[in-house]
């Protein structure tokens, strides 16, 4: 009797949960099936009622760009859900420009929400919405869709089509435009102004959690400003308005699809952006802002500045903030100084510089660029350890005193106590033998000492003479199984100088016509003739040593990784016979 | 039954200690304690190197005389079949497909430090050398393949095609034939185009595959696979992809395996009376070593089944034990608690009928 209940009771609980099994297979697969729901970069999750202390009900899956698409084939727009403020500014928020309390916000959007639904079902519409009384049709656990959006930023082809638009109005007297978005809050006006040269990032006020006088946070300000004059646009019918859904700017496959058109663009254009019209400096000089020292303190060893090419890493890089963070009215060494300081998160001037792993600075940057396939072949083979190799500080860190060697640097007499501060880079004792340059303190004079060490860096890739790389290399010492391997040496050498031809990072770095040579001939001294393979990898086999490869695998390894490095996919790995000919018996 | 007595019980019976005359004593000492290893040498795998060439499945197949492959070694599609050793092949090349292109990995016996093929066999015939091969002695072998069961990598194979000498055959590291100085390296490291290993004591192998990791930031998951897996091996491995995703089993833990089969066989003791029978039945029937493979596992499989069927069986037992004591501590309690009401009403009644008696004495 027991018993009968006991499997009655079990049956009927597996009952219950096939059932619940197969309606969640059913629901996630109705989930999966519609590729939209891989994720939406619309998706808003309306928890208005965040407020409360008590969840009433599951928060609302709002799709965002399903009703843009709606309201536009009724003929709506934005203004149907988001009202604009005095100044005409649209509010990122539906119905509203101020969040109420939390039960006069659920009205708000009970009634707003189901006003248009309802009158939606009263035009005959084949599907107007949930009618009020349908709750569990918005408030649905679990959530269907899922978020995924990239954040919209704008890089420098963005920000180009922006300042070339005609559509935007141009300032006043001016043939720019960047005052329409660029402003600053003038604190006796108690408005906002322009100032031009003076235009900073939306980021640098904008922030997620702003101080006053500033109202709006970062999205609030980017919508704002953005939708409202996409919508001005679309109202007066201008050929191209911008954007007015979610997707366009927040999609990932949007995104890549815009970055692939921009890229095209850029090629239209032969890879040139023009400058951006701030008076940004072409050259700038860096050097550690010293910190306040006691009269009879010594001065702390630093190393010469560096003259830094700033149009040319204009173009190298996406958008200002790349280098500049969040404002654009500082200097690197303004936040990061010599000790670090809290404005500069405590990140020391030289980490800022030479920290290999961030993005963001000078090393990492161009460690990030080595990764490029026709870099890759030599750099991914070369050990980074965590700092740059001593031997390249003085290729930024100039002695401005070679100026004074160059027959076309300029003599400077006026002389100051200045070069005390610098330490030679060079310790070989080839220091110019005439009187230092000075380090100037004044703006210009910096920019025009530092564009003239620029001038100074070679122009094009310097190289031996050809006639000096040795042509065909026959490799034989391994040569029992296979004829003799025939290295093409000279055509290796000279594909790679054409490959980094027109790369100012490679021309710059690349400072000696041997240095390209160290790809292969690594750990030796640079010379035209480097010693050759076998002075270190003199075994064939690996008895007896640890690590350093024996001859045979040396060659392998140097060949086979520089050439999946360069992504060449001919020869194979393991077609010996490419490089090595079968012998003949 | 405890590990040690277990060991106690095994030792007195004359089979002896997994490997006890050649490993230095510290490492004997305890399974944890593995200090006497340090030294003894290894071999580094390095991942990103490999190129799928199949010289070092060629090397070993010279360097042992085994037989002729079904599939020459110069046919390099045979890579995308994920294959295991064999009886004729101790050691496969797999092509592993990945996000960033093919990832090779080559497979063999690891060499484990406290080997489980060893604890696992009863005669002996196992023995982690001093040189690091785990050596097989075919001279004392029963067959009873525990070691193949044994062994969380799947190496041991069995010579089923033999029907007189069958024996087990793994990679041996080359052991025989270095001792005897025929080879100076392990057949397969000796002939890789790309040192994609590399031959030395085990500690500088672990600086070595270090040093690489700081020197090529990036490259590589900065783990080394046997340095701890199942007590740690004398077969290193470093990757650029997860090793799950190049078929190592990220499972193992750090113990060594007489941690761990001690008490697995302390546990199902009539495993050891039966699995003889057993596979010479399997035997009989099957003659294809696959489908023995495959059976195999199916019994190992059950083994564990069965085991965890009779744990769960004795938790549930238990259970049962426990909930019938508090049933029976219910009924008790029941039953004090009647009692006790019953006694306190009839005490009541005899008050009420005390008191009556008394009104109706008061009365009269
Ligand atoms: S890998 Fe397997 S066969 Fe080799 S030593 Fe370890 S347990 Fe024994
Ligand atoms: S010989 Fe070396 S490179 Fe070739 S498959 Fe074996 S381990 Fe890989």
């Amino acid at each position: 009797m027991a018993y009968r209940k006991l499997v009655l009771g079990l049956s009927g609980c597996l009952f219950v949960l096939v059932c619940v099994l197969f309606l969640q297979a059913d629901v996630m697969s109705m989930i999966s099936s519609s590729g939209k729901d891989s994720g939406r970069a619309d998706l808003i999750m309306i928890q208005a009622i965040a407020k409360q202390t008590t969840k009433q009900a599951p928060a609302v899956q709002f799709l965002h760009d399903a009703h843009t698409e709606v309201l536009a084939e009724q003929g709506k727009d934005c203004a149907a859900c988001h009202i604009k403020d005095d100044s005409g500014t649209i509010s990122y928020k539906y119905m509203r420009l101020e969040d109420p309390a939390a039960n006069r916000l659920k009205d708000l959007y009970h009634d707003n929400c189901t006003a248009c639904h309802a009158e939606n079902a009263k035009a005959r519409m084949a599907n107007p919405g949930p009618q009020i009384g349908e709750c569990r049709k918005c408030h649905v656990e679990p959530a269907p869709h899922t978020q995924a959006w990239v954040s919209g930023g704008m890089d420098n082809m963005l920000h180009y089509i922006h300042w070339d638009s005609d559509l935007i109005a141009k300032d006043e007297g001016k043939d720019t435009n960047c005052g329409q978005c660029h402003h600053e809050y003038d604190e006796d006006k108690q408005e906002l102004v322009y100032i031009q040269f003076a235009e900073e990032g939306c980021r640098s006020c904008h922030t997620a959690d702003p101080q006053e006088p500033v109202k709006a946070n970062l999205s609030e300000a980017f919508h704002g400003q953005c939708v409202t004059c996409h919508l001005e646009n679309k109202e007066a019918q201008a050929e191209r308005n911008g954007p007015l859904d979610c997707a366009s700017c927040h999609g990932g496959p949007q995104r890549l699809e815009m970055q692939a058109k921009f890229a095209e663009k850029l090629e239209e254009m032969d890879g040139v952006l023009p400058r951006l019209p701030r008076n940004q400096p072409d050259a700038v000089l860096l050097a550690a802002k010293l910190p306040e020292l006691p009269e009879d303190a010594t001065r702390p060893t630093l190393m010469y500045p560096v003259p830094f090419n700033h149009e040319l890493h204009e173009q190298a890089t996406d958008a200002c903030r790349d280098c500049h963070h969040e404002t654009l009215k500082s200097s690197c060494t303004d936040c990061h100084t010599l000790q670090g300081s809290e404005q500069g998160g405590y990140i020391t001037l030289e980490r800022a510089m030479h920290a290999p792993d961030s993005k963001s600075s000078c090393v990492g940057c161009h460690n990030e660029m080595k990764q490029d396939p026709s870099c890759a072949g030599c750099h991914a083979a070369m050990p980074q350890g965590t700092e740059p190799p001593a031997s390249s500080c003085a290729l930024c860190h100039v002695n401005p005193d070679i100026l004074a060697q160059r027959p076309d640097g300029h003599q400077t007499t006026d002389y100051a106590d200045y070069t005390e501060m610098l330490i030679p880079a060079q310790t070989d004792g080839r220091q110019p033998a005439g009187e230092p340059v000075i380090v100037p303190e004044d703006k210009e004079g910096r920019a025009a000492l530092a564009q003239r060490l620029i001038d100074l860096r070679p122009k094009e890739a310097l190289l031996i003479a050809e006639e000096d790389i040795p042509d065909v290399v026959k490799i034989d010492v391994l040569a029992d199984e296979y004829q003799p391997a025939e290295l093409p040496h000279r055509k290796i050498v000279m594909s790679m100088m054409e490959k980094m031809k027109d790369d100012s990072l490679a021309t710059s770095f690349h400072a000696t016509p041997v240095t390209m040579c160290q790809g292969c001939h690594h750990n030796s001294p640079l010379s035209k003739t480097p010693p050759s393979c076998q002075s270190c990898h003199d075994q064939r086999s690996q008895e007896g040593r640890l690590g350093r490869p024996g001859l045979l695998a040396a060659y392998h390894i140097q060949c086979m990784s520089c050439h999946a490095e360069m992504g060449l996919e001919k020869p194979a790995a393991t077609d010996c016979t490419s490089c090595h000919k079968q012998k003949e018996n | 039954m405890k590990r040690r007595s277990f060991l106690g019980l095994m030792g007195a019976a004359g089979a002896g200690l997994a490997a006890p005359a050649v490993v230095p004593a510290t490492a004997r000492a305890a399974a944890k304690d593995f200090r006497g290893y340090h030294t003894t040498p290894g071999v580094l795998f390095d991942g990103t190197r490999c190129i799928g060439c199949r010289k070092c499945e060629l090397a070993c197949n010279k360097v042992n005389s085994l037989p002729e492959p079904e599939v020459p070694f110069d046919n390099l599609e045979i890579l995308t079949t994920r294959r295991r050793t064999d009886s004729a092949t101790f050691t496969v090349v797999n092509k592993f497909e990945t996000p960033s292109g093919p990832v090779y990995r080559k497979n063999q016996c690891n060499h484990c430090l406290e080997p489980a093929c060893a604890s696992s066999c009863f005669v002996s015939a196992f023995q982690k050398k001093p040189d690091s091969a785990v050596d097989y002695d075919d001279t004392v072998c029963v067959g009873c393949r525990y070691c193949m069961i044994a062994c969380p990598f799947e190496i041991p194979t069995y010579e089923y095609h033999k029907a007189f000498t069958p024996r087990v055959m793994k990679c041996t590291l080359c052991g025989p034939q270095m001792r005897s100085g025929e080879l100076r390296l392990p057949g397969c490291v000796q002939e890789c185009p790309m040192e994609a290993m590399i031959y030395g004591p085990r500690n500088e192998l672990l600086n070595l595959a270090r040093r690489r990791f700081a020197a090529f930031p990036g490259r590589y998951v900065e783990q080394i696979y046997g340095e701890h897996e199942m007590g740690g091996t004398s077969w290193l491995y470093i990757s650029g992809t997860p090793f799950s995703q190049v078929g190592l089993r990220e499972d193992l833990g750090t113990k060594s395996a007489p941690e761990l089969t001690a008490g697995a066989l302390a546990a199902v003791p009539v495993v050891v009376g039966v699995w003889p029978v057993l596979l010479g039945g399997i035997y009989a029937i099957n003659k294809r070593k696959e489908k023995i493979a495959a059976q195999e596992q199916q019994q190992a499989v059950s083994a564990a089944l069965a085991k965890a069927k009779a744990e769960a069986k004795e938790n549930l037992d238990a259970s049962l034990a426990k909930a019938e004591e508090s049933a029976n501590r219910r009924v008790d309690n029941e039953v004090k608690k009647a009692v006790k009401e019953a006694l306190a009403k009839k005490e009541e009644e005899l008050k009420a009928a005390e008191a009556s008696a008394t009104d109706e004495e008061e009365g009269k």
